[in-house]
């Protein structure tokens, strides 16, 4: 893999997005015929790009602090989603 | 009722993998019309909210395969993402405050766009060039618009990657559904604050176009896309004047 090309993967860990669709994929079929569980299914599918974007921020502070802050702006705005939609309810 | 809800999902995924479009365009009108058959009559923002799980789920099994391949610029695709993420909290926003009706007119806009792209073919760039200064703002208005209609990235936001951005076209797709995942957290987070999500539609709809998906990447090769465009963009447009009628008659 090229230098560049590995810049562009960000150093985004190669197996959480297959291990998050296979467990998700589960975890919604069981949600699916029991509805008390349907609501994991769906955080979790919803941690896999969270847990991502953390990852790259970890992985990147030293070595490429702009792309750091990108993945960090991101999830600070999912952040304030999270705190601003207590105010939507 | 919810093997109805998975069929929906099936039916989106496998779309989505032979013609590229098929998550939102294909939800939310579908839950809109099929629900009621069960007595279930469910709003537009009820049916853009679970929507945006769709596409979350589009984009967590997409961005497995398209890192295999390597085509995500997860790079460009963090560094745009915060576009979306602000673009899609004022999407989501204004649809829960937006009346149905405003909502509807737009997504019927979209079908109808939608429609026109697949008979006339996208424009696309295949050479790699310099983004231009456009870029941010157009993925803040691919945000609202994934927001506002729980679509993801194939309609607006590949377009601006590939014609503004100068991304070539296969991973100007595959960093699109790479970005929709994160947004997507956001717009469902706000919707499911507002008390418009239903879980388990949620979890039938996703479970469905994961399975479709895989399912309609194999179906691709078999079937004629050219006949299934012309069929499709013909039952979108359909889709559109029936929604219109619906909110405006």
């Amino acid at each position: 893999m090229t230098n560049e090309k590995k810049s562009e993967q960000a150093g985004l860990p190669d197996w959480l997005f297959p291990a998050g669709f296979g467990v998700g994929l589960a975890l919604l079929v069981v949600g699916v015929i029991w509805p008390a569980f349907a609501h994991w299914a769906v955080y979790w599918l919803m941690l896999v790009p969270v847990l991502a974007a953390l990852a790259v921020v970890i992985g990147n502070w030293r070595s490429d602090r702009r792309l750091s802050m990108a993945a960090l702006l991101a999830l600070l705005g999912v952040g304030l989603v999270l705190l601003g939609r207590q105010l939507l309810k | 009722m919810i093997l109805a809800v998975v069929l929906i999902g099936l039916f989106a995924g496998v779309l989505g993998a032979i013609l590229g479009l098929g998550g939102g365009v294909v939800v939310v009108p579908a839950l809109q019309y099929v629900l009621p058959l069960f007595g279930n009559n469910i709003s537009i923002t009820q049916a853009v909210a679970i929507s945006q799980i769709g596409v979350l789920a589009v984009g967590v099994a997409g961005t497995a395969g398209y890192l295999q391949k390597g085509l995500i610029r997860a790079r460009t695709g963090y560094l745009l993402s915060p576009y979306t993420i602000i673009g899609g909290a004022a999407g989501s926003y204004l649809g829960l405050i937006l009346p149905a009706r405003a909502v509807a007119t737009v997504f019927a806009a979209l079908l109808l766009y939608s429609a026109y792209n697949l008979l006339r073919g996208l424009k696309r760039v295949e050479q790699e060039r310099e983004p231009s200064k456009l870029v941010p703002p157009a993925m803040g208005f691919a945000g609202i618009m994934s927001g506002l209609l729980g679509i993801g990235g194939g309609t607006v936001q590949v377009p601006v990657m590939n014609l503004l951005a100068g991304i070539p076209i296969r991973e100007a797709i595959a960093t699109s559904t790479f970005i929709m995942g994160l947004t997507a957290v956001a717009n469902a987070l706000i919707y499911s604050a507002g008390g418009f999500l239903d879980f388990h539609l949620a979890a039938a709809v996703a479970a469905g176009i994961l399975i479709g998906a895989r399912a309609g990447t194999g179906l691709a090769t078999r079937i004629s896309a050219q006949n299934l465009k012309l069929a499709f963009s013909l039952l979108l447009i359909f889709t559109a004047g029936q929604m219109l009628w619906k909110y405006w008659a």
